[in-house]
């Protein structure tokens, strides 16, 4: 792997990271407004958005540390 | 939340608000999760068919393939988001006055639709299949005389003759006390 090949293939996850990064946050919060409403119990909805938080977060923390290590 | 905006009328009582049974979900989240599952599943093949070619560069692109995987997983896992928001946002519910229904259809797509209990005319319950019989759960068709809306349809709905049951004394208890005193004597 030549070093401008990699340093492309760095910037271009770089690039995705960022992309997915806010697709997630947009969505995330078109998610959360209509849980809370148009849910029917505010518990309901609360656990959601904890239990989507809590998966998404070591997804990120994943995403971080490979991107660390390229 | 959602019944600040539906606006119930005065002297009106919320008997019970229903969701699509467990298995609907069920049924939609399965697909998701094997395809979540695949990369890594076709991972695992390729190694142990070509591990002589792949395992070296899998230790060297190691980091890479963990970075696109996890964004496979994020992506599968905000549309199992939209499946729940699907799911948890569908609800049919019965007043002492009304069926409301409300269908979300996506994120940025819901109909909502209600009709008076004095329109209905008939209750229709419909269990398909072993599975459906076994969980217990089926369709609902409530026929009104309105004109726009002459019928109201859910399916995989859980314990559909309990909903029936459910939906016709309120109409009758409906009936009763709208009836004037003297046509009952």
């Amino acid at each position: 792997m030549t070093p401008q090949f990699a340093f492309l293939a760095v910037t271009g996850f770089n690039i995705l990271f960022y992309v997915m990064t806010l697709t997630f946050v947009i969505f995330a919060v078109c998610t959360a407004y209509h849980w809370f409403t148009y849910g029917s119990s505010k518990r309901m909805s609360t656990i959601s958005l904890a239990v989507f938080l809590g998966v998404s977060a070591p997804l990120f923390i994943v995403m971080s540390i490979t991107l660390s290590l390229m | 939340m959602i019944f600040e905006k539906i606006q119930l009328e005065e002297d009106e009582e919320i008997i019970s608000i229903i969701r699509r049974h467990w298995f609907f979900l069920c049924i939609q989240a399965l697909p998701m999760l094997l395809i979540a599952l695949l990369p890594l599943l076709l991972g695992i093949v390729a190694l142990a068919v070509f591990n002589q070619i792949l395992a070296p560069l899998f230790g060297l692109f190691l980091p890479q393939i963990l970075f696109l995987y996890a964004c496979w997983i994020l992506c599968i896992w905000m549309l199992l988001a939209t499946v729940w928001t699907d799911y948890y946002l569908d609800i049919w519910c019965i007043t002492n006055k009304r069926i409301i229904k409300i269908d979300q259809e996506g994120l940025f797509r819901r109909k909502t639709g209600s009709f008076r209990l004095e329109r209905m005319q008939d209750v229709q319950v419909e269990i398909n299949g072993i599975i459906a019989t076994l969980l217990d759960y089926g369709s609902v068709h409530v026929q009104t005389a309105s004109a726009e809306l002459d019928e109201f349809k859910a399916i995989f709905l859980p314990k559909p003759q309990e909903i029936k049951s459910l939906i016709l004394q309120a109409g009758d208890k409906l009936l009763e006390k709208n009836t004037p005193i003297d046509q009952t004597v």
